[in-house]
C-alpha cells in the first residue's frame, strides 16, 4: 500500500521506488499512464529501465521538481534550445557520470518522455564531442566502430578532406 | 492481478505506439515504430524509432554508436557543422543521419554561434575580419528567417521593384508559397530581401556585383544548408589560414561552389599531368643528348635527329601551355595575377634553351654569360615579386614555413653559381676555379625550371581551390627551388668530385643521373600538388 499522493514504479530488475505522483508526472509516458490507471495503488513496472538509471531519473526528477529551473520558465525557449554551455551547475554534477550511463540516462528519458532530462543529456555528450579535437579522438573517445568499407571510407576521406587531414 | 497487469501492459504499449517524438524547432515528426509488441514486454526502445539497428543487449555497455537515430539526431543538432563532418566518418549510421538537410538546417539556425566559435580564434578574427564576419551574420540572420517563414508557408517573394529576371527567379523559389497576407514583418522581410538580394554590397572594401549567379546561389543556399554551411566553414578556415585582410567575394565563392558542383577539372588534370609528365621525359632525354652532343661524343650526321625533337617538345609545351592556361584562365582575374610570374619565365626559359641547339649548329657565336644575365634578372625579379607578394598577403604563414633567410639565400645562391658558371664555360675567370660552377651552371639548361611553371599552369586552372593564389604561386615557386635545387646541387657536387677523380670529363655522362633525378623530382612534384594534402602547403 503506497502512501497518499505516491506511487510506485518497478525497475527492470524488480526494483521498486516510491515517487511523488507530481514527481513521476514530470514523465510523460507515466503521467499519461497514470491518467488511464485508475487503481492509484497499481505499481508501474518500468521494464526498460534498469533500476540503478530509474533512480537516477527519479532522482533528478525530484531535485528539478524541488528546483525548477529558472530556463524553464522563460519563454526564450530557442534561445535554450541554440546553446549548449548553459547547463546548470547540478545538471552538470548529474550528468558527469560514465558514458554509458549517460547514455541509458539518454534511452531513459526517451523512453519516459522527460524532455528537460533529454536535452541536458544530449547537451552533455555533444559537448563532450565537441571537446574532441579530431575524428580519431571521438571514435577512439567513444568507442564507435568503423563499419564502412575501405572503399567507402576512402570515399568520404577524400570529401571532407580539406578539414580531415587539417593538423 | 493477472487482469490488472495485462490491463497495465495493454495501456503501455498504447501509450507507447501513439507516442510521437517532435523536434523542438523544425517541425519533424518521427513516428514510432510499430512494434509488435509496447515497451513493457520488447524492451527499452519504445519512444524514438531505431529503424538502423537492433537494440543493444542489457549486458553490455552502451557505445554512442548504438544509441536510436532519432537520439543521435537529437544530440547531434547541438554540435557545430565542422564535428558533423568528423562523425560524418565514423560509421554508417552516423554518415545517414548527417546526410539529412533537416539536420543542416536546423545547426544553421545558430550556426553563427557555434561555427564560428568553434576551433576559431574569434578575437583575433574579428580584429581583421570584422567585415566578413558582419556579412556571415547578416546571412544567416537572414537565412533564420527565410527558413522559418518558408517552413511556415509565408510569402518571402518580393514584388513590383525587382527586374522581371528577379522576380522570376524568387517566383520560381517560392512559387508554392504565395499568400496575400502583407503584414508588416513580411513587408520588412520583402525589404530585406530585397536588399540582400538585388542590392550590391560592400564586402571589406570590394564591391560585389549583383550577377544572376548571386541571386542564384542565395536561393540556392536557402534550400541547401549542408552545402551552403560547408563552403562557409571552408571560406573561414581559409580566410583563417591566409590570415589575409582580404574579404573572398561572393562572386569567387559562387564560382568556386559551381566549380566544385559541376566542374569536373580531376579529366583535364589528369590528362595534362600525364602530357607533361611525357613532355619532361622527352625533354630530359633530348637535353641528354644534345650535352652529349655538344661535348662531341655523338656524330654530327645525327645532329638534325637529336636537335629536331628538343626543339619541338619546347614548341608542344609551349603550344599546350597557353592552350591549359589562356583557355581555362581568360575569364577570371587570376591571369591578370599570374601572367607575369608564369609567362614571361617561360618564354625567356624556352627561348633560351633553344639557344643551345643553335649554338651547337654553329649558326652564330654565342657566349653564355650574355645569354645568362636577362634570365637572370627576370628570374630575380619574379622570385623578389613572388617573396614580397607572399608576405604581404600571407606573412604569418611564410614566417611560420620557411624564415626568411633561407628564402633569400636559395635563389640568391643559385644566381651566383649560374653566373659563375657561365664566366667559367666563357674562360672569364681562372682556369684553376674548380670545376664545380659548370655543372651547376646546367642547372640553367635544366627544364626543370620550366616544366615545374609549365605543369602548374593546368594544375592551377583546372582547381578551383587555387584560382586566387599568387601567395601558393611564390610557395611552390620557393618549395621547389629551395628544396630540390638544394639537393641537386649537393648531388652536383658529389658527380664533380667523382668526375674530377676518375678521370671522367665530359658533362654529359655527368648529367645523366642528374637529369634521371631531377625527372623523379618533376614526378613527386607534380604527384604532390594533385593530392588533397596541397591545400596544407598553401
Amino acid at each position: 500500500m503506497t502512501e497518499l499522493g505516491k506511487i510506485k514504479l518497478v525497475s527492470s530488475d524488480s526494483q521498486e521506488f516510491e515517487v511523488d505522483r507530481e514527481v513521476a508526472a514530470m514523465s510523460q509516458t507515466i503521467k499519461n499512464l497514470l491518467e488511464a490507471i485508475e487503481d492509484e495503488n497499481t505499481a508501474i513496472p518500468i521494464e526498460n529501465v534498469k533500476g540503478e538509471i530509474l533512480e537516477r531519473v527519479i532522482h533528478y526528477c525530484e531535485h528539478h521538481y524541488n528546483h525548477p529551473s529558472p530556463k524553464n520558465l522563460t519563454e526564450n525557449e530557442n534561445e535554450y534550445e541554440r546553446r549548449t554551455d548553459d547547463i546548470e551547475p547540478w545538471d552538470q554534477t548529474f550528468c558527469n557520470v560514465e558514458q554509458p550511463i549517460l547514455f541509458e540516462l539518454i534511452l531513459a528519458a526517451n523512453y519516459l518522455d522527460i524532455k528537460p532530462l533529454l536535452d541536458v543529456c544530449c547537451k552533455t555528450v555533444a559537448n563532450l564531442i565537441k571537446e574532441c579535437r579530431s575524428p580519431e579522438e571521438i571514435r577512439k573517445r567513444f568507442k564507435i566502430k568503423n563499419d564502412f568499407t575501405k572503399e567507402e571510407e576512402e570515399e568520404i576521406r577524400k570529401e571532407n578532406a580539406w578539414c580531415l587531414d587539417e593538423k | 492481478m493477472m487482469e490488472l497487469n495485462d490491463r497495465i501492459k495493454k495501456n503501455v504499449t498504447e501509450e507507447t505506439r501513439n507516442h510521437t517524438y517532435v523536434s523542438h524547432n523544425y517541425k519533424t515528426v518521427i513516428k514510432i515504430k510499430d512494434y509488435n509488441e509496447g515497451p513493457y514486454i520488447c524492451g527499452r526502445w519504445g519512444a524514438i524509432a531505431n529503424k538502423a539497428k537492433d537494440p543493444p543487449s542489457g549486458t553490455e555497455d552502451l557505445t554512442l554508436d548504438q544509441l536510436p537515430e532519432a537520439v543521435l539526431w537529437e544530440i547531434f543538432r547541438y554540435l557545430p557543422p565542422i564535428k558533423l563532418i568528423f562523425l560524418e566518418t565514423m560509421c554508417i549510421s552516423f554518415n545517414n543521419i548527417i546526410q539529412d538537410q533537416a539536420l543542416w538546417k536546423e545547426v544553421s539556425y545558430r550556426y553563427e554561434d557555434l561555427f564560428i566559435w568553434d576551433n576559431i580564434d574569434f578575437d583575433r578574427r574579428a580584429a581583421t575580419h570584422k567585415s566578413h564576419l558582419q556579412t556571415f551574420g547578416n546571412l544567416s540572420d537572414l537565412a533564420n528567417v527565410l527558413y522559418k517563414k518558408i517552413d511556415n508557408g509565408d510569402d518571402v517573394s518580393g514584388s513590383g521593384s525587382g527586374s522581371d529576371t528577379q522576380d522570376d527567379e524568387l517566383n520560381k523559389h517560392n512559387k508554392n508559397n504565395h499568400s496575400n497576407n502583407n503584414s508588416g514583418n513580411q513587408s520588412n522581410l520583402k525589404r530585406e530581401l530585397k536588399e540582400f538580394i538585388y542590392q550590391d554590397r560592400r564586402v571589406g572594401g570590394i564591391v560585389i556585383q549583383t550577377t544572376k549567379k548571386i541571386r542564384m546561389q542565395y536561393i540556392y543556399e536557402l534550400e541547401n544548408p549542408k552545402e551552403v554551411l560547408i563552403s562557409k566553414i571552408k571560406e573561414l578556415k581559409n580566410l583563417d589560414q591566409k590570415k589575409t585582410g582580404i574579404v573572398e567575394s561572393n562572386l569567387k565563392r559562387n564560382r568556386q561552389l559551381r566549380l566544385s558542383r559541376n566542374f569536373n577539372g580531376n579529366f583535364i588534370f589528369n590528362s595534362s599531368k600525364l602530357i607533361l609528365l611525357l613532355l619532361s621525359l622527352g625533354l630530359v632525354a633530348s637535353t641528354v643528348l644534345l650535352n652529349l652532343f655538344v661535348d662531341n661524343k655523338l656524330d654530327d650526321k645525327n645532329k638534325f635527329w637529336i636537335i629536331f625533337p628538343f626543339i619541338l617538345i619546347i614548341a608542344i609545351m609551349i603550344i599546350l601551355f597557353f592552350i591549359f592556361f589562356i583557355a581555362k584562365k581568360r575569364d577570371t582575374d587570376i591571369f591578370k595575377c599570374t601572367e607575369v610570374l608564369i609567362i614571361t619565365p617561360i618564354l625567356l626559359g624556352c627561348g633560351y634553351l633553344l639557344l643551345l641547339p643553335l649554338r651547337a649548329l654553329n649558326y652564330f657565336s654565342f657566349r653564355y654569360t650574355y645569354c645568362s644575365i636577362p634570365l637572370l634578372i627576370v628570374i630575380g625579379i619574379i622570385a623578389c615579386a613572388a617573396i614580397i607578394y607572399g608576405f604581404k598577403v600571407d606573412s604569418e604563414n611564410y614566417r611560420q614555413w620557411f624564415s626568411m633567410l633561407p628564402l633569400l639565400i636559395i635563389p640568391s645562391c643559385l644566381f651566383i653559381f649560374i653566373l659563375l658558371g657561365c664566366l667559367k664555360l666563357d674562360n672569364k675567370i681562372e682556369a684553376s676555379w674548380p670545376k664545380i660552377f659548370i655543372p651547376l651552371f646546367y642547372i640553367h639548361f635544366s627544364p626543370f625550371v620550366v616544366v615545374c611553371f609549365l605543369f602548374m599552369a593546368p594544375c592551377d586552372a583546372c582547381d578551383a581551390k587555387y584560382t586566387d593564389s599568387l601567395a601558393a604561386l611564390g610557395y611552390l615557386y620557393l618549395l621547389i627551388l629551395g628544396l630540390m635545387l638544394l639537393p641537386l646541387c649537393a648531388f652536383e657536387i658529389l658527380l664533380v668530385v667523382y668526375a674530377s677523380t676518375s678521370g671522367i670529363s665530359h658533362f654529359g655522362y655527368v648529367l645523366i643521373p642528374i637529369y634521371l633525378y631531377e625527372l623523379i623530382a618533376f614526378s613527386l612534384s607534380i604527384l604532390h600538388c594533385s593530392s588533397p594534402k596541397r591545400v596544407d602547403y598553401f
